[in-house]
């Protein structure tokens, strides 16, 4: 199994010689940033909107509650050219919630937010998952005994839970992070441009053919190895917890 | 109080019950009671489907836990993991909003309270069970609460240590005469601690009363039987005299303190009360009875012994009358027990 997904790195072999060059180039360094920081914008979003949802369903019951629970992994299931296609529906500039933006200048189609929105769409999954993971480790008669010492319930969550779940969290925004940098199928529909890694190497096969997209390839394989490297180690970090 | 509550497969049902102040009320009952619904709805975690929760005058029903100024002890303690000992006890303080030289001056004595200022820098992880219980305890005592609710907090520390905090928890409720509500199943933890004890089963309290009174007259035969009575027989009534009844109990005769009233009942006896000897009693007024000891466990400092009378009667002796007596399977003994001891179920 680990040969088979080695086995792309193959490619290394052929398009080595090209990568500097590639590294080098403008608009590959740009689609990478763009990759990294709409990814970045995607995870804040994610997390600010999935980490209070993951908590409210490890600890309330509410009707409807398996129904809501099992939508939660749709995105992963949903082919993500179709997803994108359903995301130009609802945000795309002729769409009710687009018309409304638009009216405040916020447009989706072609657009850092509709790369961003993509990226959420397609990562919020991992958020939520392992966020729900990490409260659900924690006994609930812990918060129930911060409330009787006088924690409001806010105080319950940033003075107990939260700290007693900071590793599972991290580990989703690392998750959601790395899927909506690699994310393509969403984002080739919702928007485009600006181009990212993936939709970069996608123009780039696509106008100059397979040997020009070669040393890209290479060069995310690379980056994706130092990115995968680089989580691990913090992931696997003690969390200093102490308050 | 008067609650209703539902929750899970647990439910209380119409349990009201008044607890004075200063009191230590404990609520013994068997797992799956409702002993712990009840202790978190009192503490404000659950809402009523019925009733009121009164605290003096005041309706704290409707009041959240933080602010009922109750505090609640757990089972297994639940130190909050990324605290020290001392941030741990200064918790509720920081939530009141205490400054920071106040609630250094009450830690440092609440800690001293308990004799963990040595430990007041250690992670709960670094803690035994008997330190994590004392913190968790600590914890609570630092707000000054005015009704402490502890949930089994004997459960999962170990017997010698078990008896240092039971004695702790006496200590804390005589010198700052605060109310407890302690809930437990072990009845030697109840009646060791209480000032009056209730008995709950399938989410209703059954008997509520003195331990003494509870423990010599048990209302019902599960009371009895999570009381210790483990002699529980059917009966018919034979005969009434005068202050005293005859209970037929299989071929046996057996004279019971008191009227019976009804013609078929239960009776009970503690094993603590069936006297074993060589020799037969020479008493008119005991229930005496031959027969072989059929097995016997050996408990630490007491043996349970299971006698074959014609009925299976179970006794205890300290390890030393069963040295003493030569006791052991298959010996020929005589078994006793005072009229008083028994106790009708109708």
């Amino acid at each position: 199994m680990i040969v088979f997904l080695l086995l792309p790195f193959g490619s290394l072999v052929n398009s080595a010689g090209g990568i500097p060059a590639a590294l080098l180039e403008s608009q590959t360094e740009s689609a990478i940033i763009a990759s990294f920081y709409c990814a970045l914008l995607a995870t804040i979003f994610a997390f600010i909107l999935g980490v209070p949802l993951a908590y409210m369903f490890t600890r309330y019951d509410f009707y409807g509650k398996k129904v809501v629970d099992s939508l939660i992994d749709l995105p992963i299931i949903i082919p993500h050219n179709a997803a994108g296609l359903a995301l130009i529906a609802i945000f795309g500039s002729g769409s009710l919630i687009g018309g409304a933006f638009g009216q405040l200048g916020v447009r989706f189609n072609d657009t850092i937010f509709g790369i961003v929105i993509a990226m959420a769409f397609v990562s919020s999954p991992f958020m939520i998952r392992s966020s729900q993971e990490a409260f659900g480790a924690i006994d609930p008669k812990m918060e129930y005994m911060a409330r009787s010492l006088g924690a409001s319930r806010s105080s319950v969550f940033t003075e107990v839970v939260l700290p007693s779940s900071t590793r599972g969290i991290l580990t989703g925004c690392i998750l959601t992070w790395a899927r909506s940098v690699s994310e393509f199928g969403a984002v080739f529909y919702l928007a485009y441009y600006p181009l990212t890694a993936p939709t970069y190497l996608d123009y780039v096969n696509t106008s100059q053919g397979f040997q020009a997209a070669l040393p890209i390839t290479g060069l995310l394989l690379i980056l994706a190895v130092i990115a995968v490297i680089a989580f691990k180690l913090i992931a696997d970090r003690p969390v200093k917890l102490v308050h | 109080m008067d609650v209703c509550k539902a929750w899970q497969q647990f439910a209380l049902k119409n349990i009201t019950v008044e607890i004075s102040d200063g009191e230590y009320f404990v609520l013994l009952g068997p797992t799956g009671a409702g002993k712990t619904l009840l202790l978190e709805t009192i503490a404000g975690f659950h809402r009523l489907d019925s009733g009121k929760i009164l605290f003096g005058s005041r309706d704290v029903t409707a009041v959240p836990p933080e602010k009922r100024g109750f505090g609640y002890v757990p089972q297994n303690c639940l130190l909050f993991p990324n605290m020290t000992v001392r941030k741990n006890v200064e918790f509720g303080l920081r939530m009141r909003g205490q400054s920071e030289a106040d609630r250094k001056s009450k830690v440092d004595e609440t800690l001293a309270l308990f004799g963990l200022e040595h430990l007041a820098d250690r992670m709960p992880a670094m803690l035994s069970a008997g330190e994590k219980q004392k913190t968790t305890l600590a914890r609570v005592l630092a707000i000054k609460p005015t009704l402490i609710l502890l949930d089994e907090p004997l459960g999962s520390i170990d017997a010698s240590m078990r008896l240092e905090l039971r004695d702790e928890l006496k200590r804390v409720h005589r010198d700052l005469h605060v109310t407890i509500i302690h809930v437990t199943h072990d009845q030697m933890e109840a009646f060791s601690l209480a000032e009056r004890v209730a008995i709950i089963r399938d989410g209703q309290i059954t008997q509520v009363g003195e331990p003494k009174q509870i423990i010599t007259n048990p209302k019902d035969e599960p009371t009895a039987r999570l009381l210790g009575y483990e002699n529980i027989y059917e009966a018919k009534l034979s005969q009434r005299l005068k202050g005293m009844s005859v209970a037929a109990v299989g071929m046996f005769a057996v004279k019971v303190g008191g009227i019976i009233e009804s013609e078929s009942c239960k009776i009970g006896l503690r094993p603590e009360d069936v006297m074993i000897s060589r020799e037969r009693p020479n008493s008119d007024i005991l229930n005496v009875a031959s027969g072989l000891i059929v097995d016997y466990v050996d408990l630490g400092p007491i043996i349970a012994l299971d006698v074959d009378a014609g009925l299976p009667v179970r006794t205890i002796v300290t390890k030393r009358q069963f040295l003493e007596m030569q006791l052991g399977q298959a010996e020929q003994v005589w078994v006793s027990f005072a009229p008083e001891a028994v106790k009708v179920f109708e």
